[in-house]
Formats: C-alpha cells, sequence, structure tokens
C-alpha cells in the first residue's frame, strides 16, 4: 500500500507543463533564439575588413603587396590614399577599420636590406577585433613576403617585428580538430552548456518557488512524504524537459551550424545528465533561498548566465583570466561540461577520456544536491508563519 | 469519547525576539469540535504548525494521536489531515487529479483511492465538478474540496486553519454540516476561526489573545464565566479586559 511517493509527484508535474503550452513553446523556443542569436552574432571570424592604403612607395613591389591583400577574403581595400594623413581622416570617420602605410622607401629597403617596414593603423577601442586584425595582417603580410621571396622577387620580413634577416622559411601553423577555425564551431557547443545550465536551474528553482507562493508546498510537506522524494519527483521531469531540449539544441547545431559531431552521441548524453544533474541541484538550492517565483527567476539567471558566460571558456580562455577567477571557473559546472562537450563533438573524445570532468560534475553535483537537500529538511523545521 | 486525541503542555514558540506561543496548554478529546479563537496574529496558526509538524517548538510540547510532536513527526503525519489557511490546491488540474495526486502522496494506493473519491463525491457534492479545471470552481467548492484533499486518508484528527474565511454564509453553513458529520464520525477537528457565529458550533473553545490562551470552556461556559450573551461579546470583553 505504502508505495514510493514519487510518481504521483512527476506525474503531477508533468501535468503542469503539458498544461501551460505557453511556457512550454517559451522553453523550446528560447534556446533556439539564443542559438541563432549567437551562432550568427558572434562571430569572431573577420571578413572584408574595410583597409585603407596608402602607398607612398609607388613600385611594382608595393603595389603587388596591396593586390595581394585585397585579394584575401579577409580584406577589402576600400580607400586609397595620397598621404598618411588622408588614412587617418578615413580611420577617423571610420570608413576604414584599418590603414596600412607602406613608406616611401618600401622597395628600396626591399633591394637593399632584404626587408621592410610596413605601418599598420589600427581602431582599439574595440580590443577584441583590433588584436584579431592586427594578427591577420601581420600574419597575411609575413606569410605574402615569404611568399615573394620564393618567387625570388625580393625578399621582406614585414610588420611589426621587423627581425634581422629575411625569413626564407616562414612558420606555417597546423591548426587541429577545428581545421577551418570557425568560431561557429567553438560557440555552438558553449551554448548547449549556457541554454541548459540556465534552464535546468531556472525550471527547477521556479517550480518549487511557485508551489512555495501559492501555499501547495505546505500541504505538500504536512504529509508523510519526505525531502528527497519531494525533490526527486518534482525535479525528475524537468531533467527529462531540459534533457531533451539540450538534444535538440546539439541537433539544431550540428544539422544547421554544420558542427561537426565526431564523438560517440552516447557518452555525450552520459554527460549531459550529469551537467544537467549539477544544474537542477543549483535550482533546488536557489529555491530553498527565495519564497517567490520572481526572485527565484532572476537568482537563477544571475547565477548562471553572468559566470557560465564569463568565467568557463565559453569565449574567453580561461588561461587568461585572471588567477582568483581561475579558482572560481574550476567550480563552475560549464567549465568541465565545456571541455567534455567540444571534446566529443570536435575531437571525437571517449567517454574514458573525458573521465576526470566527468568525476569533476559528479563532485559539484553531489555537494550541490546534499547543501539543497540540507536546506529543504531545515526549512521544513524551521520555517515560520504567524497568526 | 474520553480518550485524549491532542495534549499540548507548556507549548511555545519564538521567532527571534518575538513570541508567537506562550506557553499554552489544553487537551482535546477524541470525536470533539475544538476550536481556537483569537484576532489574527493571536499564535493560532502558529499553534497548529507547531501539532502538524510543520513547525518546532521552542520549548514545551504534546502529542497528537499519541506521538510526541518533538520527535514522531512521521507517525503524526501519517495520522492527520491539515487544510491550510489559503486554498492550497492545484488550479490547472481537475479536481479528480487533485484527489489523485494527494492519494498518492499519502500513499494510497489507485484503487482506494478512486473507492474514496466516489465517497468523498458524495459527502461533499462534487458531482459535476470532478473532471473540470479547478481554478474554475466557486470558492466554496473549492474549500469543501480542500477538506476533501484533507480527509482522504482518513486521519483521526484534522486540523482546519481557518477554513471559511471569504466564503458565504450558505457555503460556510454547508462546510459546518460537513465538519459535524465528521465529528459525529469520531473524527477529531481542531478548527481556528475568527468568526463568532462558527465559533458557536464547536464543543469547546479556547481563546487566544497576545500569543497566550485567556479562556477555556464550551460556548456555554465561556459565556456564562464571562456573564455575556454571545460567544463576541465574551470575546471582545477578553480581548479589551487583556
Amino acid at each position: 500500500m505504502m508505495g514510493s511517493r514519487i510518481p504521483p509527484l512527476a506525474r503531477k508535474e508533468f501535468k503542469h507543463i503539458l498544461r501551460d503550452p505557453r511556457s512550454l513553446w517559451i522553453i523550446f523556443m528560447l534556446p533556439n533564439v539564443m542559438m541563432f542569436l549567437f551562432g550568427y552574432a558572434i562571430d569572431l571570424d573577420l571578413k572584408d575588413v574595410r583597409l585603407g592604403v596608402c602607398d607612398l612607395s609607388r613600385t611594382p613591389q608595393s603595389r603587388e603587396l596591396v593586390a595581394a591583400i585585397d585579394a584575401s577574403s579577409y580584406f577589402s581595400v576600400v580607400a586609397r590614399c595620397e598621404n598618411p594623413e588622408e588614412t587617418e581622416r578615413l580611420f577617423e570617420r571610420r570608413v576604414i577599420r584599418a590603414g596600412v602605410i607602406i613608406p616611401r622607401d618600401f622597395a628600396r629597403e626591399l633591394e637593399r636590406e632584404r626587408r621592410a617596414t610596413v605601418g599598420i593603423v589600427i581602431d582599439g577601442s574595440d580590443a577584441n577585433s583590433a588584436s584579431i586584425v592586427q594578427n591577420y595582417l601581420e600574419a597575411f603580410i609575413a606569410t605574402h613576403s615569404a611568399g615573394a621571396g620564393g618567387a625570388g622577387e625580393g625578399r621582406a620580413a614585414a610588420g611589426a617585428q621587423g627581425a634581422g634577416a629575411a625569413p626564407l622559411i616562414a612558420a606555417r601553423p597546423v591548426v587541429f580538430y577545428n581545421r577551418t577555425l570557425d568560431s561557429t564551431n567553438f560557440i555552438v557547443p558553449g551554448l548547449v552548456a549556457i541554454v541548459m545550465m540556465m534552464l535546468g536551474a531556472l525550471l527547477t528553482s521556479v517550480t518549487i518557488a511557485r508551489e512555495k507562493e501559492t501555499g501547495t508546498m505546505e500541504q505538500i510537506l504536512v504529509s508523510p512524504i519526505r525531502p528527497f522524494e519531494v525533490i526527486a519527483g518534482k525535479t525528475l521531469p524537468y531533467l527529462v524537459l531540459a534533457f531533451s531540449i539540450a538534444m535538440m539544441i546539439v541537433a539544431v547545431g550540428h544539422f544547421w551550424f554544420k558542427v561537426p559531431f565526431t564523438g560517440s552521441a552516447a557518452a555525450l548524453m552520459l554527460y549531459c545528465l550529469l551537467y544537467l544533474f549539477t544544474a537542477l541541484a543549483l535550482g533546488i538550492l536557489i529555491s530553498t533561498l527565495v519564497s517567490t517565483q520572481q526572485v527565484a527567476m532572476m537568482l537563477s539567471l544571475m547565477l548562471t548566465l553572468l559566470p557560465t558566460i564569463m568565467l568557463s571558456g565559453f569565449i574567453f580562455p580561461i588561461a587568461s583570466i585572471p588567477r582568483v577567477l581561475q579558482l572560481v571557473s574550476l567550480v563552475l559546472p560549464a567549465t568541465h561540461f565545456l571541455v567534455i562537450i567540444r571534446g566529443v563533438m570536435l575531437k571525437g573524445s571517449t567517454l574514458p577520456d573525458l573521465w576526470m570532468h566527468g568525476a569533476a560534475l559528479v563532485g559539484i553535483g553531489l555537494i550541490l544536491m546534499i547543501l539543497a537537500v540540507k536546506r529543504f529538511s531545515l526549512k521544513l523545521g524551521a520555517k515560520g508563519g504567524r497568526a | 469519547m474520553n480518550e485524549r486525541s491532542v495534549v499540548v503542555k507548556n507549548l511555545a514558540k519564538s521567532f527571534g525576539d518575538f513570541v508567537a506561543v506562550d506557553r499554552v496548554s489544553f487537551e482535546v478529546r477524541a470525536g470533539e469540535i475544538f476550536g481556537l479563537l483569537g484576532a489574527n496574529g493571536a499564535g493560532k496558526t502558529t499553534t497548529i504548525r507547531m501539532l502538524t509538524g510543520l513547525l518546532r517548538p521552542t520549548s514545551g510540547g504534546g502529542t497528537v494521536g499519541g506521538w510526541d510532536i518533538n520527535a514522531q513527526f512521521e507517525m503524526i503525519k501519517k495520522s492527520i489531515g491539515y487544510m491550510s489557511q489559503r486554498f492550497s490546491l492545484y488550479n490547472d488540474l481537475t479536481v479528480k487529479e487533485n484527489l489523485q495526486f494527494f492519494g498518492g502522496v499519502y500513499g494510497l494506493g489507485r484503487a482506494r483511492v478512486e473507492e474514496r473519491t466516489a465517497e468523498l463525491d458524495e459527502a461533499l457534492g462534487l458531482g459535476e465538478w470532478l473532471d473540470r479545471r479547478t481554478a474554475a470552481l466557486p470558492l466554496g467548492f473549492k474549500q469543501r474540496l480542500a477538506l476533501g484533499a484533507a480527509i482522504l486518508h482518513k486521519p483521526a484528527i484534522v486540523f482546519l486553519d481557518e477554513p471559511t474565511s471569504g466564503v458565504d454564509p450558505i457555503a460556510r453553513r454547508r462546510f459546518w454540516e460537513l465538519i459535524n458529520a465528521l465529528a459525529a464520525d469520531g473524527v477529531t477537528i481542531i478548527v481556528t476561526t475568527h468568526y463568532m457565529d462558527e465559533a458557536e458550533y464547536c464543543n469547546r473553545l479556547c481563546v487566544m489573545h497576545a500569543a497566550k490562551i485567556v479562556s477555556l470552556g464550551s460556548p456555554a461556559e465561556l459565556k456564562a464565566r464571562h456573564g455575556a450573551h454571545s460567544i463576541e461579546d465574551v470575546f471582545i470583553q477578553l480581548v479589551r479586559g487583556a
């Protein structure tokens, strides 16, 4: 007669979800909207950067360099200036995003010294794209001069370094895994991590806060049900929901954004469940701290979105953030899940390859869950109403 | 009828410096309708919450159905029914689904829930509403449904915290008929109210004011003790005098 009390709770929770089609619609649409916004808006690759060129040298060598730059897909030369001042003016009016100034003695220096210097002007107000433009231009000019050297037409080691002898051997970087260095391949798996963490914590914290708000939680707690049964019954349906959403985003990422999927789907699913476990535990913990749905929602968004975007390595490499924050990033579930999902999708990593990050997820999830259940049970005893 | 169903001794609860219930003692017999009467903030709900295991007492203690309220919450929870101040069923579920859910939470089997739903349908007159969403129910009906959910598992003791607030007089009357029927079956009823006419329906009354019990007895005894014609007069005298 005394069967488990988890199924009735879970069944009821599914009914709540299904009877609120508007929320369900939002829950499924939101991740897609985010995917498309991030997938298209955050393009860390530059294409056709508007360039101004001031060729003071006016020699075949300089013209050849300009033509080569223009021919690349990264830059397009939109203005040819008579003097450096004009380049600066165009720069200030934002007609061009970067300027290349080829000095008067470019060709002569190239002949005599076998190296030449080219000036580059970059808009530093957008530091991120500035550094990308700089890297591209430098790399491009270096490659071009190396190529020119190979053709025997005067060799140039142009750019900021201005090294001594002409490099007859240029470094040729080889990129593994994400061969085209396409940032979509980097962003989409990250989005899966963000959306799952956000939705997982949000849905669970709001559903528990709702029962507190409407008073039904009290009606449940006065019954012989145990705290862990309440928690399990209420979160299981959301585990199913969030898991199917996760699979949906991975599918959209793979089939629409053409992100490769080289690893095993089963491994990814297993790790997705572990990751969701941490998100749901966080949601439960949040719900024990608040008494209204609105606060639960705000707290969930604040605690998941910001740290996950900033500190998990989603956009900014963890190695480049301050040491203290690196420690914070270590305890963020998303940090570990990002390594996992990028590994499985892009590198074809297998389940055992990633066991350490999986173990980290289990650890973080267990700690959060223990805290949540403790606080939940504590509330039961100490919560005070007056009348 | 002399079996002691609820025994409370020096029960107290404070929230920080605020004393919500100040060393309250009383006993309730099985099958009795016991009323806790008092203004808002007098300590009625806090008392009930301690007896139902929702709140731990600061000091003092007692038994509910023979179980210790400081230790045997699990046993208490199995033997009581509780209907809170606020309507606390699910509006997006049908009446039947609400009953099924609470049946499940109390560990009743599917067949048993069916059986009890049929019995309650008859007793509460849920009829055509059974398959409707709860949100559509009139308030009086909702209250009856909440009572139904509270007694689904046939508890020996039922706690009702201001069960009729906001309900019209006719619906209130019907509600009290149900309570009387329950008590006639031997169920102990502990009910809080601030409606003076409802107080008259109780077998015994405990008047609370500022966290303390200021008078206790049957409605007739109270009226005689304070030389008043109605419970309302008794109450006003007690509150003014305190």
